[in-house]
Parts: structure tokens; C-alpha cells; sequence
């Protein structure tokens, strides 16, 4: 039987940092084997499809999410691409850091879970995935860093210049990997607002700035590879178990890292029998609401990208021992207010709340071993009761504004689509699945990456968070 | 019942059968039509920059994708039903869609990129689509720079 050094699963943002550094730190003998259970479905194809333009078949017959799991009662959608680079092809680009109280709410605010590691250990490698992104930040955050960012920063509209203005570092041009400049393969971006799929190819993706690792001597990639099933002995992963092609394969390694999805790393560890109390369970994700702020005499104009800032003026604080946590999103999609001589007299504006990982929604096995089942009842109510208060809070933070009128959604938005928690991170084994290296407790030549295994949420985007815990992962372990 | 009274019930019901009927059934792109026309009746919009309009939206199929069956039915409903001692369920969607009919209309035709201006003459220049055209969001800094 074949061995590799190391085996990944996955080519997302979590398997790819975590390549990248490995490399960096491994000698030229090595070989690694990556299985990815989806295509390379190329940007230039994703185009085609939204130009109603002809597609290859391959490409027709694609793998949609929705296909690869059973959801339960609730029909809460989980959204995610299961092709190469993952949800590095449907991300907006956004990246804020966690601020450093977020990586202990318990110790603070008595809710939810404290993260095993702090934010200036992270510190160092959030720095390094935003310069391997190219970031466009702002000069000032809300979170300390150690060094500004590669490029600058997105252009404020007019009406956040009234809100920096009055809030300083709580309210920003938001940090994101849409480039405002050329960088590499990557455009600038110019505000075509359809981040999902960037039509200019300006955020940060997979295929346009990282593809390099998977062309490295040293890996070997399979496509259309799905991982279901781990073998074990003696506490190590002995061999991982594959169907390619409707036939299953077993192969081993001496290392292994498990890098799909939150629900996928959950079934994989599930099937091979894991009987940690906690894998597969905590399954959440944020909460969102829009509020539209009807303006008096100010045409919110002039900002640069899809989202223009985010707000921490309801992130962190004394609030959140009762209720969650919230970033604010200012858009900046063609939106219209549609009163003659108002057109543009309009701010809208997302507000995102944190949720806590909760035992009773869950991942769990189905007759069928590659597709796993969603077992979801609803947000915690600590979400709820930051929604019941968001009237409020607007009309406090926005009162200096000329404003006509507030008009609330009242209701969160489907999804966010950012999927965590599914194997927390935690001290021991009581706590969560994997260690502070995200290292399995009981597998300890296994790593489990991704934000499934973030042991609180926040209301920030988790990407670069993620990015760089598998930076940090690989650096202390090769 | 009196014959007068079932013959004015029975009326009562037809109409109110006929009614429906017109509401649900009448072409969606007419209504869509009226939406534009009415809402944007401050601006100088000729008919035709509307026709044009709305050749590009039949042939790329834009308001069956943009609005599923049972938002079409939103729409159809409270437009005609809505006045300012009552409104039906939902109206906040509506004024979304409505929101998006009017806003596709604008950003299809030079009225934005003209900043505005109500008295120039509203000129279709093409459907607003920034997959066919990027970089065209006429709110951003590319058209308003140093604000």
C-alpha cells in the first residue's frame, strides 16, 4: 500500500495554509497526497455561467452543496462550494480579526467557551495571512497589530465618513482581501458588488493566488476523491478510506489533516468511530439583520467595494454577559431608495451577530456513509435577546445623523455562510475535540482545521482566522 | 334572499372572481411596466427608453430569475390592493421588490451616471448587469471620486 507523509483533505482556506507552511518547513523528500471531492471548476467557467454563456459538461454536472448532506426538520440552509479552493470561490472578501477578548468570553462575560490560545499568540500569523492576502485595511483597528497592512484601504462613503468621524477606530473601512490595487493575478476592485464571484478577479481565492502549492513536486492531488472514513490503531489514524469514481480506496500516512468543511471533518471523524462527546456537536454559525437608514439630505455616495466599513461600536463590552456580541456591515451595493429626489438617501446597513455553539444542533451519521445529517433547532437565545435591542441601539448610535426614518428587517437573514464549531478546540478532551495545536486529543497524528473548531464564534467573518490558525498549526508541529 | 339581493351578491362575487383573476393572471411584465412609469413620472423619461428596457428583460429572461412565482404574486397584490388606510402582509418585501424594478430601470439607463439630474432627459443605455459590465456601480468612488 502507498504511504505519504502527509495526507489533507480538502483545498480550502484551511487546507491551503496549512500546505503552504508545511512545505515551507519540509525538506524535498516529502510527499503528500491532498484529496479533494470536488472539480476544479476554474473562475474562468464560473463566469460562463453567469454570462448565460456555454459551459463544458463537466462542468454542467457539477456538484451542487445542497446535494451533499441531509438536513433535518429545520431547513436552515448551510452554504458552502464543494470544489477546489472551497469557499475561497464564494467568499465576499471580508477580514476582520477577532478582537483579543474574544478568545475569552468566558473568563470575561460567563457565557459560551474560552479559546485555549490568546490573541498574541495568533497575533504573528494573522499578520502573515493578511500579507499573503494582499488586505486593504485601514492605518487604525480596533485590535492591536503588529504592522499595517499590505495595501490601503477601502474608500469610505460619505456617509461612513460621518461615522469614523464620531466612532474612530469602532467604525472602519473594513479590512478585506478585495485588492485596491493590482496584486499578483488579482485586479483591483472596482465596486462591481457581486463578490460572490468577482467578475474582475480581485478577492483573494484559491485558484488565483495559492494554486502554487498543489503544483509542488512534492503533492500529488485527486479530484472527485470524497474522504469518508478514517482507519485507527492505537490511538493514531493508520489510513484514510476514499470513494473516487464509485470504488473505495485506503491509504495511509504518517500524518493526517482533515481540512473540509465543519459538517465534513465532523462526519469523517464520526464514521471512523471518534467517541468524543463533543465531535459533530455545537453546529452554528451568526445571525444577521438588514436595518435601512432613510436619509436627510445626504446622498451616501463615494465608498469603494461591495462592503464599505464595519462597526464595533455593539462588539465588545459589559453587553455581552446577556446578549451577543454584533459587527456592523456598511454596504454598498446599487441599492435605491425609491422616492423621487431621494434616490441615494439611504445608508444599509447588516448587523451580525455572534451565536454560542450548542450541544443540541449537531452533526450526525446517515445510512448513507458520505452524506452526513443536520440536526439543527435554532440560535441560542443570547442572539435573540442582542435582536431585541438592535431598535434601540440604532437609534442611540445613529441619532447625530440626519435620519427620516429607520426601517428595521425583524428578521435574520438565512445564512450567513460560515459554518463553525463542530469540533472545538479546547484544554482537554472533556471540552472539545481537538488541542490548542488542533491537534486530535486522542489522534494525535491528526490535525482537525477549519473554523469548526472555534470554541466561540464572535460576529466577525471567520476566514482570516481560520487561515491563520493553520498557519500557526503547521508551524509548531514541522 | 330576494331575487334583487342574490343577483347583487352573485354580481358582487363575479367581480370579485374577475378581480382576481386580472391581478393574478395579468402579464407581469405590464405591471412592471406600470411600476416604472408611475414611479419615475418626476424624472423625463421617454416611453420608448422604457420599451427598450424591456426588450433586454424578455430576452434575457430578467424578471422570471430576479422574481420567483410567489414574489410575483407579492407584487401583483399589493399594488393593487394597498392604499393609505390599508396595506396586505409583507410590505416590506414589496417595497423591496418595487425598490428593485425601479432601481434595475435606473441603473440600466444614464439617469445615476448623470448624477441625478432631473432635467436631463433619461436616455436606456443597457441592462445593468456587472457580470457584462464590471465596474459600472454608479454610486461608488469611480464615479464620485474625493467625496
Amino acid at each position: 500500500m502507498e504511504k505519504y507523509d502527509l495526507i489533507i483533505v480538502g483545498t480550502g482556506f484551511a487546507s491551503s495554509f496549512f500546505l503552504k507552511k508545511y512545505l515551507e518547513k519540509s525538506s524535498g523528500d516529502k510527499r503528500v497526497l491532498v484529496l479533494e471531492r470536488g472539480i476544479l471548476y476554474p473562475h474562468s467557467e464560473r463566469l460562463k455561467f453567469e454570462r448565460n454563456e456555454e459551459q463544458a459538461e463537466q462542468y454542467k454536472n457539477r456538484v451542487g452543496y445542497d446535494q451533499t448532506f441531509q438536513n433535518g426538520d429545520n431547513k436552515k440552509p448551510w452554504i458552502f462550494d464543494p470544489n477546489f479552493g472551497g469557499s475561497s470561490n464564494c467568499w465576499t472578501g471580508c477580514t476582520p480579526r477577532f478582537l483579543p477578548n474574544d478568545f475569552k468570553i468566558k473568563s470575561l462575560y460567563g457565557v459560551g467557551q474560552d479559546w485555549p490560545i490568546s490573541y498574541d499568540e495568533l497575533e504573528p500569523y494573522y499578520t502573515e495571512v493578511e500579507d499573503f492576502m494582499m488586505i486593504a485595511g485601514p492605518m487604525v483597528t480596533p485590535f492591536p497589530k503588529s504592522k499595517p497592512y499590505p495595501l490601503p484601504q477601502q474608500t469610505l462613503s460619505t456617509f461612513d465618513n460621518l461615522l469614523h468621524e464620531k466612532y474612530k477606530e469602532l467604525y472602519i473601512s473594513q479590512p478585506t482581501a478585495r485588492a485596491t490595487m493590482p496584486t499578483g493575478k488579482r485586479n483591483a476592485c472596482c465596486t462591481s458588488a457581486v463578490c460572490g464571484l468577482c467578475p474582475v478577479n480581485s478577492k483573494f481565492t484559491i485558484e488565483n493566488s495559492l494554486d502554487y502549492v498543489y503544483s509542488d513536486p512534492r503533492v500529488t492531488i485527486k479530484y472527485s476523491a470524497q474522504v469518508y472514513d478514517l482507519r485507527t490503531e492505537n490511538n493514531q489514524i493508520k489510513a484514510l478510506v476514499y470513494k473516487q469514481n464509485g470504488r473505495d480506496y485506503e491509504i495511509e500516512a504518517e500524518t493526517f489533516a482533515l481540512g473540509a468543511n465543519p459538517i465534513f471533518n465532523a462526519h469523517i471523524l464520526l464514521n471512523a468511530g471518534d467517541t468524543n462527546k463533543k465531535t459533530g456537536k455545537g453546529l452554528c454559525e451568526q445571525r444577521g439583520t438588514y436595518v435601512q437608514l432613510l436619509l436627510k439630505d445626504l446622498d451616501n455616495v463615494g465608498g469603494s467595494s461591495i462592503i464599505t466599513a464595519n462597526g464595533f461600536m455593539l462588539y465588545d463590552g459589559e453587553h455581552r454577559k446577556s446578549e451577543a456580541a454584533c459587527i456592523i456591515e456598511s454596504f454598498n451595493t446599487p441599492f435605491i431608495r425609491n422616492e423621487p429626489g431621494k434616490w441615494r438617501k439611504m445608508a444599509r446597513l447588516k448587523f451580525i451577530f455572534e451565536d454560542l455553539p450548542n450541544d443540541k444542533n449537531k452533526v450526525v451519521l446517515t445510512d448513507d456513509p458520505l452524506k452526513p445529517k443536520i440536526e439543527y433547532s435554532g440560535h441560542d437565545p443570547y442572539v435573540d435577546r442582542a435582536m431585541k435591542n438592535l431598535k434601540r441601539n440604532v437609534e442611540r448610535l445613529f441619532s447625530f445623523i440626519p435620519i427620516e426614518k429607520i426601517e428595521m428587517d425583524n428578521y435574520f437573514q438565512k445564512s450567513e455562510y460560515h459554518i463553525c464549531s463542530t469540533v472545538r478546540m479546547s484544554s482537554s478532551s472533556k471540552d472539545g475535540v481537538v488541542d490548542s495545536g488542533l491537534i486530535h486529543h486522542q489522534y494525535r497524528n491528526l490535525f482537525v482545521l477549519g473554523s469548526g473548531v472555534f470554541p466561540s464564534i464572535t460576529p466577525a467573518n471567520p476566514t482570516l482566522t481560520l487561515s491563520a490558525l493553520s498557519l500557526m498549526a503547521a508551524d509548531r508541529a514541522f | 334572499m330576494k331575487r334583487r339581493n342574490f343577483i347583487g351578491l352573485a354580481t358582487l362575487a363575479a367581480s370579485g372572481v374577475a378581480a382576481s383573476g386580472y391581478i393574478s393572471f395579468e402579464k407581469f411584465e405590464m405591471l412592471m411596466r406600470k411600476i416604472i412609469i408611475k414611479d419615475t413620472a418626476s424624472l423625463k423619461v421617454d416611453l420608448q427608453e422604457i420599451d427598450k428596457f424591456f426588450a433586454d428583460t424578455s430576452k434575457y429572461k430578467v424578471w422570471n430569475n430576479l422574481f420567483p412565482f410567489a414574489n410575483q404574486q407579492v407584487i401583483r397584490w399589493h399594488y393593487y390592493v394597498d392604499n393609505p388606510l390599508f396595506s396586505l402582509p409583507y410590505s416590506s418585501n414589496y417595497k423591496l421588490y418595487r425598490s428593485k424594478i425601479v432601481g434595475l430601470f435606473l441603473l440600466s439607463s444614464d439617469f445615476f451616471v448623470n448624477k441625478m439630474d432631473v432635467n436631463k432627459p433619461i436616455t436606456y443605455r443597457s441592462l445593468y448587469d456587472p457580470y457584462i459590465s464590471p465596474c459600472s456601480n454608479p454610486f461608488s468612488n469611480l464615479f464620485y471620486p474625493g467625496v
